[in-house]
């Protein structure tokens, strides 16, 4: 059996807030990570989108500036003296007559496009024609073995485009540019190249307004993997920054997500195949997510109100749930005392109104039983009394009946009237218009009656005595006490006995009791019977016997159990049997 | 529980719901729990022609931006004007910022004021010149003796025992000045002959007169070392004048246009380049964890590139010599 005694953690109360909290952390639970994850998902996804997209017309952009560009040096090398110049090769006079011209044609290409830095062509032997004619070029290193000027691609092919750097080809300028080359050969031989340097500036203008969030930003690399542009170069050469660049080439075109410099970062990227350059977008994964971070707290906080209004509306529920049902319970404790008549009220309109009201109902049943069942038990007990008083009287009657047919046979007529006289009076007392209980001063008359008619059989073998202070007359007994008693007291004490016997009969009033006695001077009791007495085990082989059983059980019907018989005993000299009964003043109706 | 009072309580429920649904939806809600940084940073200089701070500058402003704080730049006009640095300061620690970010034009003359700035609780970082006394939570900036002793072993290795050298140094009681003549010397060594140092005072004018004098006083020299910008321009043009140029060992600290011309055409031999941008970026970044209460170290070398006409071009000393402001 489970032990319910413990009862405060099974208490309806707290398995109210139990079940109901833990049904609420797990609905939050599943709705926040379900909701995180898709929230999650939908961010990335958009932002790539997003970042791609921007990406891809990033590239148009660059794409269609720098073929702009290309198409420019394109018009350089169609022009007709450039192509002279190239093929005069060696003829120096012809040279020296083109060049003003030539000159002047790339100053006014330079002059539309204010984005070139400069626009030179550069020859094998040293010479050049640089778009500025004051140009001169810087001696300190030798142009031939730059990187721009050994990768220029044929006229037919793609130009080469580096990734920015500082020109140092003209003296006194130090410009971050972007250079596009172009070799143009004679001959089969490599001639030269045309140089296109493009101001860094605009490069960065065309991307640095490009946002991804606050913290997000493009960058690119060319295909060896140098930065082009980066928004934070300083911070990249200064070894401040560092991005994830062998990946993002190996891919060329895509999304990963990296770790770098301590924060998650997602690259998306994109190449273009005229510049061979990738652009990269860089987005904070932890700004992308800014908005989960909001979404998780206000559902956090969405939880904890929803945690204490739970906590709140199961204590109230239980409260009235509970509540009744503790009014209930204090209800049927008072029943379980015996209290049959309170009215069970729990103030309530639920279920548990509609048990109090069954136990109201229920406890009323059980007080009608009790009654019925105290009204039938009184009806047998008096049934039971009218047989035990019935009991009594038929030897007694044979036997005085018999004495008086003596007198009468041995002529002593006053003495069988007397005998007759008193008979009649023991009768009628005794049967006493069917009344139980009778006042003591009858009670004495009656057991006088009885004493004279036995002393009257016994001749004079016995003697009596009566000593019951008038004043205890006037309070009430049950009849046939005390004759039994008195009965029992000349069977034991006289009848047998050589010498003549006395019975003395007394009555005397204690705090709270009379007291009732019957002393014969007989031979006492044994020792051993004396116990069994005492123990309240009366033989009832015997009449005498009988006899007082049948008044220990009307006391103990009557009265009950603490009213009993008391046995006292002198062997040789006699013995004494009572018993006390209640002050009784008035009879019962 | 009475059900009128349910009732009521059910509304201001809902009621608190809709209130806080409205704010973190329509605000950013939780944005309110952020605090707003500021940082000052008091430079030696706001006049725009020292490259140095202005690319020291940038990089403070480009870490406030990448951190998302707020940074105010301000400083006297000229190196020199200490006092107005001082009082600059003062008024800097009356608006009460969360960390000042000092460049101490005089080595021991800002102290009080910096001790001034931790007594009010405002966090104090120093960068490039730092201070006498340890207020400064953080330095930030160049080991000075690290870097002259860079300078001084490459002059050490181009020379033979015994040489004369000559040191142009600036100000006599500037930390940097001092520590870099330490470096140098202790690079050296014994094995040469160390002229007594000449100071500029950071004048390009005096620089270029005093080195004119060493070279015709010592015929015998065979290395200068100029230890900062301005001393080393008037040094260099005093050296590009002389018969000597390109045969004599001029080294120097910092560049400009004029002395990374000096460097291709080999006048400038070598040059040891700071990282201004560096320390600025990391001089807020510092401050930026120190009012994070985030552990700072007391000291923060930014670094620096001994330049030689021959790794000029590199991509990352490009970027050193030609900062693109």
């Amino acid at each position: 059996m489970r032990d319910y005694s413990k009862r405060s953690s099974y208490s309806i109360r707290s398995q109210l807030i139990w079940t109901f909290s833990a049904m609420l952390v797990l609905e939050m639970l599943a709705f926040g990570i379900t909701s995180s994850i898709l929230f999650d998902r939908t961010l990335k996804e958009n932002n790539n989108n997003y970042v791609s997209q921007m990406i891809f017309q990033m590239n148009g952009i660059i794409d269609n500036y720098i073929s702009y560009m290309e198409d420019i040096t394109s018009v350089v090398m169609q022009h007709e003296d450039v192509k002279d110049y190239i093929s005069s090769t060696g003829d120096s006079s012809v040279r020296k007559a083109l060049k003003p011209g030539i000159q002047g044609f790339l100053f006014s290409i330079k002059e539309i496009r204010k984005d070139l830095v400069n626009l030179i062509l550069l020859f094998e032997d040293g010479d050049f024609i640089s778009s500025n004619p004051e140009d001169r070029l810087n001696e300190t290193f030798d142009f031939r073995h730059e990187n721009w000027y050994l990768n220029a691609g044929l006229p037919f092919q793609k130009p080469y485009i580096t990734s920015s750097h500082v020109q140092n080809l003209i003296k006194g300028r130090y410009p971050w540019v972007i250079s596009i080359s172009r070799s143009f050969h004679n001959q089969g031989e490599k001639e030269g190249i045309l140089l296109l340097d493009l101001n860094y500036d605009v490069i960065q203008e065309l991307i640095s307004d490009v946002e991804i969030g606050e913290k997000g930003y493009l960058f690119i690399i060319n295909p060896q993997g140098e930065i082009v542009y980066h928004p934070r170069q300083d911070l990249i050469y200064n070894d401040l920054k560092h991005e994830k660049i062998d990946p993002i080439l190996a891919m060329k075109k895509g999304s990963l997500l990296s770790r770098v410099d301590d924060e998650d970062i997602l690259y998306t990227f994109g190449s273009s195949a005229d510049t061979g350059w990738t652009i990269v977008g860089v987005s904070n994964v932890k700004e992308l997510l800014s908005g989960r971070r909001e979404l998780q707290n206000f559902l956090w906080v969405l939880t904890l109100l929803t945690f204490t209004i739970v906590i709140l509306i199961s204590t109230l529920l239980s409260g009235r749930i509970v509540k009744p049902i503790e009014s209930l319970r204090k209800s049927m404790q008072q029943v379980e005392k015996g209290n049959f008549d309170i009215k069970i009220d729990v103030q309530c309109d639920h279920e548990v109104y509609d048990l109090a009201e069954d136990c109201n109902i229920a406890i009323r049943k059980i007080k009608d039983l009790m009654l019925q069942n105290e009204q039938e038990q009184e009806l047998k007990r008096k049934n039971e009394f009218k047989a035990l008083q019935a009991q009594i009287n038929p030897h007694f009657l044979y036997n005085t009946l018999d004495s008086i047919i003596w007198l009468i046979e041995d002529n002593e007529n006053e003495d069988a009237v007397r005998m007759t006289e008193e008979l009649a009076d023991f009768f009628r007392l005794s049967l006493n218009k069917g009344r139980e209980i009778i006042p003591i001063r009858q009670v004495i008359e009656h057991i006088s009656s009885y004493l004279v008619i036995q002393q009257m059989r016994y001749k004079n073998k016995m003697d009596y005595r009566i000593l019951v202070d008038p004043e205890l007359y006037s309070y009430y007994s049950l009849k046939l006490l005390l004759q039994p008693l008195v009965e029992n007291a000349i069977y034991h004490g006289i009848k047998n006995q050589k010498k003549e016997g006395l019975v003395v009969i007394r009555a005397v009033k204690e705090e709270n009791c009379i007291r009732f006695s019957v002393e014969d001077s007989g031979p006492g009791i044994d020792p051993e019977t004396l116990q069994q007495l005492r123990a309240g085990e009366i033989p009832d082989a015997s009449r005498s016997g009988m006899g007082l059983k049948n008044v220990q059980e009307r006391l103990h019907i009557f009265f009950g159990n603490e009213y009993d018989l008391f046995f006292e005993s002198n062997p040789g000299k006699g013995s004494c049997i009572g018993f006390t009964i209640p002050l009784i003043k008035e009879p019962p109706q | 529980m009475k059900p009128s009072r349910i009732i009521t309580l059910n509304i201001l429920i809902v009621f608190l719901f809709l209130l806080i649904y409205y704010f973190s939806a329509n605000m950013s809600f939780f944005s309110f729990f952020k605090r707003e940084y500021n940082v000052v940073l008091v430079m030696k200089t706001t006049e725009r022609i020292s490259e140095f701070w202005m690319i020291l500058e940038k990089g403070a402003i480009q870490s406030a931006e990448d951190l998302g704080i707020n940074i105010e730049i301000t400083g006297p006009d000229l190196e020199d004007n200490i006092q107005q640095q001082i009082s600059i300061m003062e008024e800097v620690i009356e608006s009460r910022p969360d960390a000042i970010i000092l460049a101490a034009t005089d080595y021991k003359r800002l102290v009080p004021v910096s001790a001034l700035a931790r007594e009010k609780k405002i966090h104090l970082l120093t960068v490039d010149s730092f201070i006498s006394s340890d207020d400064a939570e953080c330095e930030i900036g160049t080991v000075n003796e690290a870097a002259g002793a860079k300078l001084g072993a490459f002059v050490s290795g181009e020379l033979n025992g015994g040489d004369t050298v000559a040191l142009i140094s600036f100000v006599a009681d500037s930390s940097p000045a001092i520590e870099r003549e330490q470096g140098v010397r202790s690079a050296l060594g014994n094995s040469f002959r160390i002229l007594d140092t000449v100071y500029t005072n950071n004048n390009i004018d005096l620089g270029y007169t005093e080195t004119k004098r060493l070279l015709a006083e010592y015929p015998e020299l065979k290395a200068i070392a100029a230890l900062n910008e301005n001393s080393a321009v008037g040094a260099f043009r005093a050296v590009k004048e002389s018969d000597r140029a390109g045969e004599i060992l001029f080294v120097t600290f910092d560049s400009d246009l004029e002395m990374i011309q000096g460097l291709e055409d080999g006048i400038i031999k070598a040059t040891l380049v700071q990282k201004p941008y560096n320390m600025g970026y990391l001089a807020v970044q510092m401050a930026y964890d120190l009012i994070r209460k985030k552990p700072v170290p007391p000291s923060i070398d930014t670094g620096s590139e001994l330049i030689t006409r021959d790794n000029m071009y590199d991509i990352k000393n490009q970027k050193l010599l030609f900062p693109s402001i």
